[in-house]
Parts: C-alpha cells; structure tokens; sequence
C-alpha cells in the first residue's frame, strides 16, 4: 500500500494566526500514530487537512500519494473520519445514521444495512440500534461516530480526541475498540490529551506544542530520550526551604510538589533522607509521556 | 449525479417522519389564503375595473400564490436551518467527510429546497383545482416553475448563509433578509396585483428580482393570460440565472464554511 499520510512544512494559517507550523509527518501503513499535545496545540487542524476538508496553506501534504486538494473524493472514500465533534445526525437514528452514510461510499441499502448491523455489534450498541441519538450516552455516542467511521472499510482511520470526556470505564472499553482495529492492519492516526492513550495505543507519537513538532519517536524512546527511567514525586511542608538544586538533580517544580528525575527512585530518597532532606511524603513511579512533555515545554499536557 | 442522490435520499429520511406534516400544511395554508384573500378580499375588488384580465380575482391570486410561497420556503429553509446545519447539525458537516463534495453538497442543499417546493406546489394544485381555477393543460408544470422559484431565493441566500458561517459571524442579518427583503418582495411580487401599479422604480426593482418571474411564469400556465411564449421564456431564464449564480457562490461560501 501506498504510504497513508506524507507531510513535509504542513502548515495552517488562520489570518495571521499560524495554527500548524510547518511539520512534518510520514506515517506508514499498519501503523497506529498519535498526536499528543495540549490545547491549541494544532492538532485538530492537522488532522481536518489530512481529512482534506480543509484546505492546506502551505508546504505539501499527500494521502495514499493522492494530492487533497486535487483528489479529496478518492482519498475520502478510503478514509474514516472522526472528528472531534460526534457531527451524528441527531433527526435519524443509531442505525440509520450508519445506514445513511454508508449509502455515500456507494454501498446499496442491503449492504449498508449488513454493515451496519456489524459495526454496532461492533461498538456494542446493538440493542439501541433504533434508539434516537439524543438518547445516547457521551460514551455511545462515541462508539457510534467511530463505529459510523467505519462503514467503508477505511485504509486509514482518523480519531481526533476518541476518548476525552468519557469516565474511566468507557474509555477502556474504545481502547480495546480501537486496539482491535490495530490488529486488523488499519492505519490509525488519533490526536489525544492524555499520555497514558499515547502509550496504549500508539506504535510512534509526535509531541505537538503551538504548531509545531517538538519530539518524536516511540514511547518508550521518547521517554529514554528526554527522561530519566523513573520519577521521584516528593512534597515539603509550604513553609520549608529546602535546597534540592546543590544535589545536582534533574528537577521539575509544580505547584504543589516537586518531581525529580532518577535512574533509581528509592535511591535518590535514601540520598535525600541521609541529607536531611526528608519530604512530608513522596512516590516513585515510572516516567510516562506527560514528563516528556513537562521536560519539553515545561507545561503540562492537561491543565 | 449518484452523490447527489444518496445527499437527497439522506435529507428524505431525516424528515420523512415530518413529511406529512409538510404535505397537510403544504394544503392548509394556501387553501387559507385562497379564502381569505382570494374570497375574502376578492370580494371587494372590481375585476373588470382592475382590468387584472381574470374573471375573478381569486382566479389572479391563486396562481401567484403558488410562486409567492415557493419563495417563502426558498428564503426561510436557507437561513437559520442553513446555518445550524453547516455548523453543529450533524448532517452536513459529516456529509463532507464521505466522496461528496462541498460543491456537490451546496447543488443538493439548493435542489432538495427546489424538490419539496415541488412537492408543495404539486399539492397546491388541489386547492386550485377546488376552487376551479386551472384553465390551461400547462397546469402540471406550473409546480416545477415554483420549485425553480424556490431555487432561485434558497441559492443566493443559502450561499449567504455559508458565507455568515464560514466568518464566524452571528446571525443577526438573518430577520433583516426576511423582514427587509423577503416580506416587501412579497407585497410586491405581482401575486395580489399587476406590478404595473406600483411606483415606476418599486415596478423595476419587482422587474429584476425573481420572484416576478416566478409568479407570471406559474400563472401563464395555469391560467390564460397574455404571456407569450418568449416572455415566458425570459421569466424562465432569470429563475434559471439566479439559480445558477447562486450555486456558483454556494459552492464557494460552503467550502469556506465547512473547511476553514
Ligand atoms: N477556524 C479557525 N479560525 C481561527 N483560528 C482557529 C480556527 N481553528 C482553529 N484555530 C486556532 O488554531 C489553534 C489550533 O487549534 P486546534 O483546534 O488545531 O488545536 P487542538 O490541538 O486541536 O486543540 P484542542 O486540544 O483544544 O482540541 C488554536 O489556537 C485555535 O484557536
Ligand atoms: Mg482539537
């Protein structure tokens, strides 16, 4: 197959507003692929151009080596579409709405229907196939853009955001949706928030920030790469003055605790507790994508 | 051309639970308006006086009413709808997601309005009938006259509405089209009266307008008047013109609006 998604500058202007500064971006077929970055960081405007409804303002982008601009209907009829909207059509219902669109990448009704009846199951909202979408919980409807995204078949499937705003259990539940069409050989390309979905379900991330690309590679590189392997969070009461920066340590102040980056988490601790350092409390964890970007940009990824 | 159709076929099967509705409205309203007006008023206008070339003056209003309305729903249909379904109705915006166009998506947005003014007209003949106003065979294609009628107001305002959308503007232009526009091009549409009794510049201002057009056209078919074939081909040709210039700048204020 032909490479799904090549960038070089892609760039988006909004008057004199630069949204997307010029990244580049290849993405391989099979691949899962995401973009993490915090709000207003450019993600959903990448991914409505590689959905070619918006056009591009500068430097080249194709889809399936297909120009947007020229060739948006052939790259759209290979592509699955969702955005950060639902966009569900909230005058039919669950299954009509599949059915409806479906019937746009020239499927005939007995075929739409089949379909359809496939992808419910397949976002587990059989049951409510005739209900009104107005009746759906955030969680299905969700599951019903992605499973309506679906319909054709897509080589690639664009997720801008699946899981934000959904508790706990319905994300896990997408996640395994989404794994499972991973396994099928279907190129993904989502945007997201949250590092630990970056982590799930990407095989190579971008760090996205005010435009720009401001790392890539595979999770566990980019966490080698700008990281230590573990975290030391530790807390001092307010009024403690406590000098941790003569101890030579890679350190990142937040405002109610400080991280500290290590090797070796218990290690570090014992070296602050034999200095008289002791804190009120501390955690040692692994490093995760959320420090890759604290360490980037010095912000973070969720506010 | 297979697009389009699954665009209508989709835009049917949101409002086939409405479509009765459409349907009785569609022969309450007017048969309201041909009593009340055509009867009511009727009653109190000299025909032969009025030298309006009728026998009665519901045989005048009747027709005209059936473009006059098409207008109506041609106007109203692309404003607020137009908006809502460029912006968070699901229906458009995830359209453009499929192999449709935005160009394609504005043809079938303006056409599906053309379609049910056709549907409406069509009723439209039965209260017509009722009242025994048809004189001519051409009757029939009077209904595809008012949906041409209908096109000729939901393209060019459509395409504003797209353009309002794509700059992020409120819609506070909307009651002004209907209040300042609409409604006068309404009143002087040639329906109620000749428009060759109105003030020379308001006569003109009706001349290069389509709604006139629509309204002679639809009652030279229905009735017999003194339109000539070529008149009536004129009258054909303007409707055909803003039609056409306002999918031409539909097709642009739709991408702009669905695609910045
Ligand atoms: N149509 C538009 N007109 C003007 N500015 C826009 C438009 N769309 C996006 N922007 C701006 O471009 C920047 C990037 O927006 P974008 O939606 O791509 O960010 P994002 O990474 O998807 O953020 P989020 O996580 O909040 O969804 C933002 O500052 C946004 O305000
Ligand atoms: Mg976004």
């Amino acid at each position: 197959m032909e490479q799904p998604i090549a960038a070089a500058g892609l760039t988006k202007t909004f008057g004199d507003f630069t949204a997307v500064d010029g990244i580049d971006l290849t993405i391989e077929p099979g691949e899962s692929f995401a973009m993490l970055g915090p709000n207003g960081a450019g993600k959903s405007s990448t991914m409505r151009m590689v959905s070619t409804v918006s056009p591009i303002t500068s430097g080249s982008l194709r889809i399936f080596g297909m120009d947007p601009h020229v060739d948006g209907p052939a790259i759209r009829d290979r592509l699955g579409v969702v955005a950060q909207e639902n966009n569900l059509d909230d005058e039919l219902s669950v299954v009509e709405n599949i059915i409806l669109y479906g019937r746009y990448f020239g499927l005939s009704w007995k075929e739409a229907r089949a379909k359809a009846t496939e992808l419910l199951g397949f976002a587990q909202l059989e049951d409510r196939a005739d209900a009104r979408v107005t009746s759906l919980s955030g969680g299905m409807k969700r599951r019903l853009a992605i499973a309506r995204a679906l319909v054709n078949d897509p080589d690639l499937v664009l997720l801008d955001e699946p899981t934000t705003g959904l508790d706990p259990q319905a994300r896990h539940l997408l996640w395994q949706r989404l794994y499972e069409l991973k396994e099928r050989g279907v190129t993904l390309l989502l945007t997201t928030h949250y590092m630990d979905e970056a982590e799930q379900l990407a095989d190579r991330l971008v760090v996205m920030d005010h435009g720009t690309i401001v790392a890539q590679g595979a999770p566990a590189e980019l966490i080698a790469e700008h990281v230590t392997r573990e975290v030391l969070e530790v807390r001092y009461p307010p009024e403690a003055e406590i000098d941790l920066e003569s101890l030579g340590l890679r350190l990142e102040s937040l405002t109610d605790r400080i991280l500290i980056y290590t090797d070796d988490g218990e290690a570090t601790m014992t070296e602050l507790v034999n200095s008289g350092r002791t804190p009120s409390s501390s955690l040692v964890r692994r490093a995760s994508l959320e420090d890759v970007f604290l360490a980037l940009t010095g912000r973070r990824l969720v506010e | 051309m297979t697009l389009l159709f699954h665009f209508w076929e989709h835009q049917f099967w949101r409002l086939r639970s409405s479509f009765r509705a459409t349907i009785v409205s569609g022969m309450v309203g007017p048969l309201m308006y041909l009593l009340g007006i055509g009867i009511g008023i009727g009653s109190q206008v000299d025909v032969q006086a009025a030298d309006l070339g009728t026998g009665r003056y519901v045989d005048y209003v009747g027709p005209g009413l059936m473009a006059a309305a098409a207008m109506q729903l041609g106007a109203t249909e692309s404003l607020w709808d137009t908006a809502a379904s460029l912006k968070w109705r699901g229906n458009y915006v995830s359209a453009v997601t499929t192999p449709l166009s935005t160009a394609q998506l504005f043809v079938g947005h303006a056409s599906w309005i053309g379609f049910r003014a056709l549907i409406g007209g069509t009723v439209y003949l039965v209260p017509l009938v009722l009242f025994g106003i048809p004189e001519r065979p051409t009757t029939v294609l009077a209904p595809f006259v008012a949906a041409l009628t209908a096109t000729a107001f939901a393209a060019p305002i459509s395409a504003w509405s797209g353009h309002v959308v794509s700059k992020g503007q409120t819609e506070q232009s909307f009651p002004m089209i209907l209040r300042l526009v609409i409604l006068p091009m309404y009143l002087f549409s040639g329906a109620f009266y000749p428009i060759e009794q109105l003030p020379l510049l308001l006569e003109w201002v009706a001349r290069v307008l389509p709604v006139w057009h629509g309204v002679e056209l639809v009652r030279g078919l229905i009735i017999d008047t003194d339109l000539s074939f070529i008149g009536g081909l004129t009258h054909l040709a303007v409707l055909v013109a803003y039609t056409g210039l306002g999918m031409l700048a539909g097709a642009r204020t739709f991408t702009k609006a669905l695609g910045t």
